[in-house]
């Protein structure tokens, strides 16, 4: 079990989030931008200090997820989205991307170019 | 010269070949059949065996309390595809909507999100961005404007 992280999601932390085979994009070989579109906030892991194999062995041990793709916290923000900390039981990396503020599904332009600035870190 | 109205024979001499060039006539051809990806049946098909397949998505099919697909909105998502000009892709999301999807390239694409509720379009055409609610008669003009 890790340290108790910090509230805030540091910049530099990636948001790691799962992707199932129906959402693969296999023309464009890539997550489908309908990957980060959820009714409830899109969830992701926080890296909070863990390595990238760590991370990635975490999410595949709840799910065998067909890729597995990540996106700085940087990034997220610099977009315009929410990053926000909510841990819950099963999970104390558990975090969610809302649209904003005042929003928390995203639409239209955003979970695209989240999509675009993520980087596929594992694939089937 | 004979004023025979039987028409006049050249005996080609043996030992030598004839070739003769027939210039082919200019056909007009339509780009109905010109472009491959266009009416594409087989495309169509493809899209209607994942619609199927996304039907049967279970409760949290994603790992992330994804939602099951209401058949109402299955139906109306095979409607639209019937009738388009080109096939997209199509992909669910997690909030149980299908998203219809095009991409020629970074400055000419579509995203089509369709919930019970509404049709949602966001759109790169030419570069320029647009985004919008739009109605089902609308998609298939949004998907061949990239082509055009």
């Amino acid at each position: 079990m890790p340290n108790k992280l910090s509230l805030i999601i540091d910049d530099e932390e990636f948001l790691y989030r799962g992707i199932i085979e129906h959402n693969w994009d296999y023309e464009n070989n890539r997550p489908s931008s309908a990957t980060y579109k959820d009714s409830k906030g899109v969830s992701v892991d926080r890296d909070g200090q863990r390595t990238e194999k760590k991370c990635i062995t975490f999410l595949k041990n709840s799910k065998d997820f067909f890729a597995v793709c990540k996106v700085m916290t940087k990034t997220v923000k610099e977009l315009n989205a929410i990053p926000k900390y909510l841990p819950i039981e099963d999970n104390p990396y558990h975090s969610e991307i809302h649209d904003s503020a005042e929003r928390i599904q995203m639409r239209g332009s955003k979970p695209k170019k989240i999509r675009d600035a993520s980087v596929v870190v594992f694939n089937k | 010269m004979s004023n025979s109205t039987q028409s006049v024979r050249f005996l080609m001499p043996p030992g030598i070949e004839c070739h003769v060039t027939i210039a082919a006539p200019e056909f007009q051809s339509s780009t109905r059949f010109n472009n491959s990806e266009r009416f594409s049946l087989e495309q169509l098909k493809s899209n209607k065996r994942k619609l199927a397949s996304i039907k049967n998505l279970m409760p949290n099919w994603n790992g992330y309390e994804g939602e099951r697909f209401d058949e109402e909105l299955i139906t109306t998502v095979e409607n639209i595809l019937s009738d388009l000009d080109y096939q997209p892709q199509i992909f669910p999301t997690g909030r149980g909507s299908i998203q219809i999807e095009k991409h020629i390239d970074e400055d000419n694409f579509v995203e089509i999100e369709v919930s019970q509720n509404e049709i949602f379009a966001y759109q790169v055409n030419n570069g320029v961005e647009i985004e919008k609610k739009i109605s089902a008669n609308e998609i298939n003009n949004l998907i061949s404007d990239l082509y055009a």
